[in-house]
């Protein structure tokens, strides 16, 4: 059925453990969407990423239903990953706390492509290393 | 329970980067989600007409109990954050009490009661309404599915199900969603439904809907298909609630569902794509009885000679 949008909501939320809390509840109940509906079907299809933050553009209809994508999770989670460490730097010009490779950088880039909006491959690359530089995170 | 709001409003010429970074503080300090108040990309076409505003101002916005020690995870915040000021991310950040129950039922209220036709009602399963005389009560949980009552695509549909329903007929709901028009078809005397969606949670609200209703499990079943996988059986009456570019697809489909003399209820048609519909079943050889019209919103019925 087509429906008027209303708004568009985007969420950071851990896969499979979405529940009525904050940030989910305030975000969605405001805009009068069922939340625990959203609840079961996030965590009905991101089940297979826990542990994974994954980003969530939840759009909202003017009879307040909705309906939601998932994005792929964010590049800072998987540079952190990729470094094998649990947190950047506070001070990333000066401490260095990790290492990742160019070829890594290119999987990131392969993996978020999509979502970050760029226009080949080479420009993601560029966008995850300058995340990977904010965090202290040296390309090797 | 109370919680603090932790925003962090941002400026920034890399948008994509200053959220990264924003969320990965709020996320180093075991946060379990986040909301970003960034611009964001066109909903899907087909959805609608209406243009989304830009956020006033781009903001992350992160969630803790608020508890004795609080004030000195947000100050720690703060300071992580204005150290983003290297990478030329100006944040500043502002915080804010909300209760839970600001939030806990408020979606509820935004479903009420509604008069689709004169003799037809829908009732939010949670709200108290008492029928008057012939009144026909929906009781609906729309929860995830589409069909919650209130859009117009959905009380057209109605309105001609309840015109061209005859008295044991048999009816086919394709994109049933909260199977909403399911149970109306069956208080309107349907003998026999199918309803079918692509959407397995759909599938689960309808059952959940018509068993809600006390509609007789007998007369109905509903599956998670689409309709060329469906058995080649002929219905009299066919309602297709779904957008018109898929509607476009199936219509051949649809028409070999039809029985002779039976009526298709073609919605969710936003009026730029009237004329393509129109064109279609001219040129699939049904007639056009009925047209209806809803805001932006139109619904034809046709049928089979």
């Amino acid at each position: 059925m087509a429906k008027k949008v209303m708004t568009q909501i985007k969420l950071q939320v851990e896969a499979g453990k979405a529940n009525p809390s904050p940030p989910i509840g305030p975000a969605l109940g405001q805009h009068g969407v069922n939340i625990m509906d959203f609840c079961k079907a996030f965590n009905a299809k991101t089940a297979n990423d826990t542990g994974s933050i994954i980003p969530v553009v939840i759009t909202v209809y003017q009879d307040r239903s909705f309906s939601f994508i998932t994005k792929t999770p964010p590049a800072s989670r998987l540079l952190l990953a990729a470094a094998k460490i649990p947190k950047g730097s506070g001070e990333p010009n000066r401490d260095k706390v990790g290492k990742v490779t160019r070829d890594q950088l290119v999987a990131i880039a392969e993996q978020k492509k999509e979502d970050l909006n760029a226009s080949d491959i080479d420009a993601a690359v560029k966008i995850i290393a300058g995340t990977a530089r904010s965090m202290g995170i040296e390309v090797v | 329970m109370k919680f603090i709001q932790i925003k962090a409003a941002f400026e920034s010429d890399k948008i994509i980067l200053a959220e990264e970074l924003i969320c990965d503080i709020f996320f180093s300090f075991g946060f379990k989600g986040v909301v970003c108040d960034i611009p964001l990309e066109k909903p899907d076409e087909g959805f609608g007409t209406q243009t989304l505003s830009k956020p006033a101002q781009n903001s992350i916005s992160g969630y803790i109990h608020l508890t004795g020690d609080a004030p000195q995870v947000v100050k720690k915040i703060e300071r992580l954050l204005h150290g983003l000021n290297k990478f030329n991310v100006k944040t500043k950040v502002s915080t804010h009490i909300v209760d839970e129950r600001e939030w806990e039922e408020e979606w509820k209220q935004y479903f009420n009661v509604t008069h689709v036709t004169p003799n037809i009602v829908i009732k939010p399963e949670w709200k108290d309404y008492t029928a008057k005389n012939g009144e026909i009560i929906i009781i609906l949980d729309p929860g995830m599915a589409f069909g919650t009552g209130t859009h117009p695509s959905t009380c057209m549909c109605i309105k001609l199900i309840e015109r061209f329903m005859k008295p044991q007929a048999s009816f086919l709901d394709v994109g049933t969603g909260s199977g909403i028009l399911m149970v109306a078809a069956a208080k309107l005397d349907a003998r026999s439904m199918l309803g079918i969606d692509i959407d397995e949670i759909a599938v689960q609200i309808a059952c959940s809907n018509l068993e809600i209703n006390q509609i007789d499990p007998s007369s109905y079943s509903v599956a998670c298909t689409t309709l060329e996988k469906t058995k080649p059986e002929t219905y009299d009456l066919v309602c297709a609630n779904i957008i018109a570019q898929v509607i476009l697809t199936i219509l051949p489909d649809i028409k070999s569902r039809m029985k002779k003399d039976g009526v298709v209820i073609l919605s969710g048609i936003i009026k730029e794509k009237e004329a393509d519909i129109v064109q279609a079943l001219t040129k699939i050889g049904l007639d056009i009885i009925c047209k209806e019209y809803i805001e932006e919103w139109v619904t034809l019925a046709a049928q089979k000679r």
